[in-house]
């Protein structure tokens, strides 16, 4: 980021006064994005001339990313291939919600049907656990509120989850698209994540990154189940990327150090309780 | 049909001109986002003190199915995109499933990721309204990575809050 230019602030830092709230009432906090989004918003609402700018979640995103999905949909159709499952990690929403735009967008015309499946981790499975409700997209409670799938703006994944995608809530579209059952949701545990994620790597030769990994997981069990049945489906998966971010990710799992911590019902009562009412 | 390769390439041609809103073919709407202190659905003016002015209309159109893509920002595309759909045969022969399995690449950019589709045009409207830079959050650092490139793609600052 600095070799491009960028300077980088770890959150939630002494600049801003959110970050200095949250450091005060959860010392020693490992933070999360809805706390870093709140500090980012601060920052720019206090500078002339700056703007904050979000990768995930919004509308804005979802359609900057429906390139994926065009492309994809593009290049189906010039094999005469037909997908049978379309499976995307989730957790803002930014890459699902590009993959599947166009594909939705057939179901939704009633041009054809197609199996979506959202997935996402089970320490922080907005979709699978959370509530469809209306929330703060930041800790801070600065941005507009969204109705989302959500586990409240103050859940914090677990110091030990590694596997990205650990945003509390979820694009309103994806959510909205979800609660139409226009697409399904599964999450996964982040072992068999990393599991999934060496698999892959050793035969495809691209070291996934995690939150990809994700969408690896429920493709390859899809495939095995087609083992089972003898289908021939057609399974298509978001790779978002590649894995050289999450190398302290990649090394706990490697030396045997990666646990699985779901939230008990009690942790997410705790978070979703202190939804705003609306 | 012919055989399916292992890296199905489109041309630079056939690259999408045009973003797609699914919002347009919903017919029940995403529900409108809210103004934390009124509780009312945010307007446009006050979308546009927190985002720049044509993504606070992006953010709020949910009727226009096609959006055009700047040339700016296709020129950008071209650097890394259109992106290969691969056909993953070595995967399919590893766990001999009869499925056919493909995956959308992402990851050939700088950002490592898909992120650099949305910051490109971020950075673009920011850089066309006349702002100085811009703030972001990031957590491995995808996405701060991918808005530092567009930044300094369009020579605007950039800051990023990390977890």
């Amino acid at each position: 980021m600095r070799t491009y230019g960028a300077t980088v602030t770890p959150s939630p830092s002494m600049n801003t006064e959110v970050g200095r709230r949250i450091n005060a009432e959860f010392p020693g906090t490992t933070g999360s994005l809805g706390c870093a989004i709140s500090e980012a918003v601060e920052a720019a609402l206090s500078q002339e001339g700056y703007r904050y700018v979000l990768g995930s979640v919004l509308a804005q995103v979802l359609l900057h990313q429906s390139v994926i999905g065009l492309e994809t949909k593009a290049a189906l159709d010039k094999y005469g291939i037909k997908a049978d499952m379309i499976i995307g990690c989730a957790g803002g929403g930014s890459n699902l919600g590009g993959l599947i735009s166009p594909f939705a967008g057939e179901m939704l015309r009633g041009e054809a049907d197609y199996d979506i499946i959202a997935v996402e981790p089970a320490s922080c499975p907005s979709l699978t656990r959370g509530v469809y409700a209306y929330d703060f997209c930041d800790t801070g409670k600065v941005c507009p509120l969204a109705k989302m799938y959500t586990l409240g703006s103050s859940f914090i994944p677990s110091a030990n989850h590694a596997g990205g995608l650990r945003y509390h809530g979820m694009s309103s579209i994806v959510s909205e698209l979800y609660d139409q059952k226009i697409l399904s949701a599964r999450s996964v545990e982040q072992t068999s994540v990393f599991e999934a994620a060496r698999t892959f790597a050793r035969v495809e030769g691209i070291l996934p990154a995690p939150e990809s990994s994700h969408a690896i997981k429920v493709a390859i069990d899809e495939a095995l189940k087609c083992k089972e049945t003898g289908e021939e489906k057609n399974i298509v998966f978001g790779l978002t990327g590649t894995g050289y971010f999450d190398m302290v990710a990649y090394q706990k799992f490697n030396d045997g150090e990666m646990s699985d911590y779901i939230p008990t019902d009690e942790d997410l009562r705790k978070s979703i309780e202190c939804l705003p009412k609306v | 049909m012919s055989e399916i390769p292992y890296k199905i390439y489109l041309e630079e041609n056939e690259m999408p001109d045009k973003w797609y809103n699914v919002r347009a073919d919903m017919k029940k709407k995403p529900a409108p986002i809210l103004n934390p202190g009124t509780l009312k659905p945010v307007t446009l003016e006050e979308l546009s003190g927190i985002f720049c002015e044509e993504l606070a209309k992006q953010e709020l159109d949910d009727t226009t199915a096609y959006f055009d893509i700047p040339e700016d920002i296709r020129n950008f595309y071209k650097m890394y995109r259109p992106s290969p759909l691969v056909r993953a045969y070595c995967l399919e022969k590893k766990l001999d499933t009869p499925a056919h399995i493909y995956y959308k690449f992402e990851g050939n950019n700088t950002s490592g990721s898909h992120k650099l589709n949305s910051a490109i045009a971020q950075a673009y409207y920011a850089k066309k309204q006349g702002l100085k830079g811009v703030t972001t959050e990031t957590g491995a650092g995808q996405w701060g990575t991918a808005l530092s490139m567009a930044c300094s793609y369009f020579d605007l600052d950039c800051q990023v809050y990390m977890v």
